[in-house]
């Protein structure tokens, strides 16, 4: 046994050298890169690019999915708010108007309660030893109750648009039931009418069905 | 840099249409039991009296359907009718003399009512009267259920046109007739009228009923 496969060292096998020789022609040689001739760097770019185009369409794709969605929510919340708009209209007119002091009275209020500062600063300043001691650079706020009331329910006591519009979607339902009924009577005679004629050409008189 | 732009461009082009898709999906739904019987209104100048209802689903919806009471009659069949409607539009010409209008008048909607969906349910045809009576109905492609009506009735000196979209039973809008009249609802109607409603005078004070 040589060490011809360990260090190509002695005398090699018979079956070793046949088999050498069958594949020394697959044996690696060293040479420099040969590019066809035909071969151009704009057109292997083009080429490339083609590859890419349909990725710019799965991207579009999927921004217009995305647009698609955001537009189905808004349409879906819009949809929504309108249903609550009309069913808070319908409410509406079953709702009592809230009580809320005249204009005139808020401001008598007003006034009484700044005529009130007006006479306790005056009398502290006469009499500085006895009043208390206050810090009159910052007066204390008076809590209007009648105007913080005012403000709060001005849009609905006070305008008197809500009203209007109430009567306006009466009058539009009213319409609206009115014609139904009368689209309704209509068809329904028609409907009958036909039934009736229908039921006298069965039983052998003059109309002529089909 | 020049393939940003145009991706760009494209996605806004493909926004814009998307944009203008929805918001005409938005505006109105159009059902397939829907007609388009504005062709009709050529007549209005030859008729003698009009009446035109035209009660789109945004308008049905404004209509209190637990408001209706009646004191006389059990309004609950009307209540259910009125619940599953999407659209009603009626259209009746009354003239002064016949032949006020032709068969080429009405050819439009007969078209309309060769589509797929819809089916003739009943054809009278009166010649000693001159009278034609046509009942279209449209069901749902599964189940027995109605999801559009159309009557075109066409007399000597009448023609009338019915096209009511949603879901209804016949049975019970044939029950209306004569029954209901008009239910209780501080109308000024007389609600114990029994006369048909077709042979009535057409109500003067309903804002659907004009007078050319």
């Amino acid at each position: 046994m040589s060490d011809y496969l360990w260090d190509k060292s002695g005398e090699p096998d018979e079956d070793v050298k046949q088999l050498e020789q069958l594949l020394g022609a697959l044996r690696y040689e060293p040479r420099p890169l040969q590019l066809p001739e035909d071969f151009s760097a704009r057109a292997a770019r083009n080429s490339f690019r083609t590859q890419q185009r349909p990725f710019q369409w799965q991207r579009l794709a999927v921004a217009a999915s995305l647009l698609l969605t955001l537009l189905a929510g808004a349409w879906l919340i819009m949809s929504q708010h309108n249903i609550e708009v009309r069913r808070e209209a319908a409410e509406q007119k079953n709702v009592a108007p809230t009580k809320v002091a005249a204009p005139q009275e808020q401001a008598a209020h007003v006034n009484r309660a700044n005529e009130e500062f007006a006479k306790e600063f005056s009398a502290a300043q006469a009499h500085p030893a006895v009043s208390k001691r206050v810090n009159y650079l910052r007066p204390p706020r008076v809590f209007n109750r009648a105007r913080a009331n005012a403000t709060r329910r001005a849009p609905q006591a006070l305008t008197t648009e809500p009203q209007a519009q109430v009567a306006t979607m009466t009058e539009q339902q009213r319409e609206a039931t009115q014609q139904l009924l009368l689209a309704l009577r209509i068809a329904s005679a028609k409907f009958n009418d036909a039934r009736r004629e229908m039921q006298e050409a069965s039983a052998g008189h003059k109309p002529e069905t089909r | 840099m020049k393939n940003f732009k145009r991706s760009f461009l494209q996605l806004l082009t493909l926004a814009l249409l998307v944009c203008g898709a929805s918001r005409a999906a938005c505006a109105q739904i159009h059902y397939p039991a829907q007609l388009q019987i504005d062709s009709l209104e050529s007549l209005a100048t030859r008729a003698n009296q009009i009446v035109d209802v035209n009660l789109p689903e945004s308008m049905l919806r404004l209509i209190p359907i637990s408001a209706i009471k009646s004191t006389d009659v059990d309004v609950k069949d009307l209540k259910q009718i009125i619940a599953g409607l999407k659209g009603v539009y009626v259209k009746n010409f009354e003239f002064n003399n016949e032949g006020e209008y032709t068969q080429a008048d009405i050819a439009p909607i007969r078209a309309q009512l060769k589509a797929p969906g819809w089916a003739r349910f009943v054809n009278i045809i009166n010649k000693k009267e001159g009278r034609n009576i046509e009942v279209y109905l449209m069901t749902a492609p599964q189940g027995a259920r109605v999801e559009g009506l159309a009557i075109l009735a066409a007399e000597p000196k009448q023609l009338t046109v019915v096209n009511i979209v949603g879901i209804i039973d016949i049975e019970k809008l044939a029950k209306l007739e004569g029954q209901f009249g008009i239910p209780d609802l501080d109308l000024e109607e007389d609600k114990h009228d029994e006369k048909r409603p077709d042979e009535r005078k057409p109500q003067v004070a309903t804002p659907a009923t004009r007078k050319p």
